[in-house]
């Protein structure tokens, strides 16, 4: 509900414009066209560690209506509404095992218009915009806020949120410019404190509470973000240039004077004002897919923590990913991807390591009748956490599937990716899909 | 990354089919002196339509003994190598694209949000290979060789070894089948690269569109598994200029 609040202007305002135009446009010639469709997901969870409360649930729903005013002109208006009990972020106390609550919320996903005409293609409104070439791992992903009280192995279209913007781009047949403008920036939703700053360290520290302050949403064109995309497509190769500069979806904090370090911390959330620049490419060679990032992140802010407080630095954050996949082979498609993040300098009380590599293995089979499977192990060579996920994929018919998988943390409870063990499940989730 | 597995698999199982159909199903009427493999061949590919824009709509039946599968594609093709294709049914794969341009493809599905290159070997689906059908121009990617001539029901035909002259195509051989009357392609036998048949195909169901005959049936079936069939009807062919930017990856999220 609160985040249908926090958007509510926009979304009376895309409304009321929507009302506005499409009656304009119905003494045009040409009919709109509507078309209004759905998306019904049932998920069952089974924890495999937690120690109360091991069944969990969700339901989703997504409705969409898509306005056709012309060959070139469309609204799309979609929300989304999610019950149940598998967010992180229900906890009675910091430091303890999260209880399960039930969660409602309904939000705005993508709501926009369209203008598309040739190679010139515009769109203005709530919408999603996804960069980069990597599989799993979405470093070049950072335009659009997530969800991270999901579970990790949670489909990244359920877990991010559309981000109202100016989207223009102009198409060639090898070339393309895209720019972006994002008068209000939005931010990650977060699970409990203890998974951002670690449980142990602030055991470790006698802290005994913890209250996290919200910065409230910055008013429109207050922040405003913008960026831009330049692709290039040859025979064989793709390659693009992008630029953004924006507000850090993850925030950093500061400690509020009426803390008292270290047993009571009242704290601030804050977002650093960032720039990224990077390059994304995707060629075949000897049968190989190959695919490359490079991710510069400028003035990114990191929290620190010791005996003497929660403090801040600043520094730069530069991103490597690099990914090799097989050709099919009786169906199966062999992957790995090696990932890199490096600080270009990092106190020793902050809280994450200056290098953070990552090595990921995947192996998909295609099976007949549309099934098929996938592994992925993701392991951190730095902090011997790792993770192991998997997935069937069952169509039942024209109109729904089934999800049959599982995801396993493994590690030290401070590592990157052991800290999630109590995530570990095995789920069964349902689709249905819908048309009117 | 699972859905855009069973994305590649269900729209290349597709693809396939219809990109087959591009390939042999269009013919001229005109009876042909010419009789060098060569020139049959390059008169094929030049009377099959696809050298000019058009659009039409394909669809297909997946029969796999007693499970049967439906599925509808819109084409925007701008020529032979160049097309994009939007799934427009199952509901369950409504706004699937897949964009071929040369040897080079793309796939984008409404979940992920962002094309993604896909090789030529990833085409492949279950035992059935697309990478070199999907393009048009035989006469470019294989050396014909006139192996004699041959009756396919009544029609009397050339029969022809297709051998692959590039790297780039998934088959090593095709054989086909062209009437000798007319150039209409009747049937059709594609190999893997280690020489083993996979696929039949037979075209039926010719009509005059747009001045041209064509095929506006097909039906493919596996080599090995008899009760693997894949019926594909084409429709609604309707000719359309299209600007060169809606065969770029970059527009594929619109």
């Amino acid at each position: 509900m609160q985040r249908f609040s926090d958007n509510f202007n926009l979304q009376v305002a895309a409304l009321a414009a929507t009302f506005i135009f499409s009656t304009f446009s119905n003494t045009a010639a040409a009919a709109p066209k509507g078309y209004f469709t759905g998306q019904f997901d049932a998920n069952f969870r089974q924890w495999t560690m937690e120690p109360s409360r091991k069944l969990g649930q969700n339901y989703r729903l997504l409705l969409e209506q898509k306005l056709e005013l012309n060959a070139e002109s469309q609204f799309v208006f979609q929300g989304r509404g999610y019950s149940g009990t598998d967010l992180v972020d229900n906890i009675g106390s910091w430091d303890q095992v999260q209880t399960r609550n039930l969660v409602s919320e309904i939000y705005p996903q993508d709501n926009y218009y369209q203008y598309k005409s040739g190679g010139f293609l515009f769109r203005a409104g709530y919408q999603q915009v996804v960069w980069g070439e990597a599989f799993g791992l979405f470093y070049s992903d950072f335009i659009n806020p997530k969800d991270l009280r999901l579970s990790p192995s949670t489909p990244s279209e359920f877990s991010r949120r559309s981000l109202p913007m100016l989207n223009v781009k102009m198409v060639s047949s090898m070339m393309s410019l895209q720019l972006l403008v994002a008068p209000q920036p939005q931010y990650h939703l977060l699970p409990p404190p203890t998974r951002l700053f670690g449980a142990n360290t602030l055991k470790a520290l006698s802290v005994s509470s913890i209250d996290i302050r919200k910065s409230s949403a910055p008013m429109l064109f207050e922040k405003t973000e913008y960026g831009g995309k330049l692709g290039f497509t040859s025979s064989s190769s793709d390659i693009s240039l992008y630029y953004y500069n924006y507000d850090d979806r993850m925030p950093y904090y500061e400690t509020t004077s009426d803390s008292v370090f270290p047993v009571i911390l009242h704290l601030n959330e804050k977002h650093q004002r960032m720039s990224s620049a990077g390059v994304a490419t995707a060629f075949e060679g000897f049968g190989f897919m190959f695919r490359g990032e490079f991710l510069q992140t400028q003035n990114k802010k990191f929290n620190t923590i010791d005996a003497t407080g929660i403090g801040q630095f600043q520094t730069t954050e530069n991103v490597f990913v690099a990914s090799a996949e097989t050709p099919s082979m009786n169906g199966y498609i062999f992957a790995t991807q090696f990932s890199d993040s490096t600080l270009a300098n990092n106190p020793s009380s902050s809280l994450r390591t200056r290098y953070q590599s990552l090595v990921s293995f995947r192996l998909q089979k295609t099976l007949s009748q549309e099934h098929s499977f996938e592994v992925i192990y993701t392991m951190a060579p730095y902090d011997k956490g790792g993770i192991i996920s998997g997935n069937y994929y069952w169509p039942r018919n024209k109109d729904s599937e089934v999800r049959i998988g599982f995801e396993s943390h493994e590690g030290d409870s401070e590592s990157q990716l052991g800290r999630d063990r109590d995530l570990n499940n095995f789920y069964i989730s349902l689709r249905n899909f819908f048309r009117g | 990354m699972n859905t855009i597995i069973n994305s590649i698999a269900n729209v290349n199982k597709s693809l396939l089919i219809i990109t087959v159909g591009f390939i042999l199903c269009g013919h001229s009427s005109i009876a042909a002196a010419v009789v060098s493999p060569k020139d049959i061949i390059a008169k094929s590919d030049a009377k099959r339509g696809l050298q000019e824009s058009f659009s039409m709509v394909a669809n297909i039946e997946f029969i796999d003994g007693k499970d049967v599968q439906k599925s509808t594609y819109q084409i925007k093709a701008k020529d032979s190598v160049t097309s994009l294709v939007d799934q427009t049914a199952p509901e369950r794969n409504r706004g699937r694209r897949l964009l071929m341009k040369g040897y080079d493809m793309w796939l984008f599905t409404p979940n992920i949000k962002r094309p993604v290159r896909v090789g030529m070997e990833q085409r492949l689906t279950g035992d059935v290979s697309n990478g070199d059908i999907a393009r048009t121009n035989l006469k470019d990617d294989y050396e014909p060789k006139m192996e004699g001539e041959e009756f396919v029901g009544k029609e009397d035909c050339y029969k022809m070894l297709l051998t692959a002259n590039n790297k780039n195509v998934t088959y090593s051989k095709i054989h086909i089948w062209i009437s000798k009357k007319d150039f209409a392609p009747q049937k059709s036998i594609y190999y893997a690269l280690s020489g083993k048949p996979l696929k039949t195909a037979t075209f039926e169901d010719y009509k005059m569109i747009d001045g041209l005959t064509r095929s506006t049936k097909m039906v493919i079936r596996d080599y090995l598994k008899k009760d693997r069939i894949s019926v594909i009807v084409y429709s609604k062919h309707k000719k359309e200029n299209f600007n060169d930017s809606l065969f770029n990856k970059d527009q594929m999220d619109f």
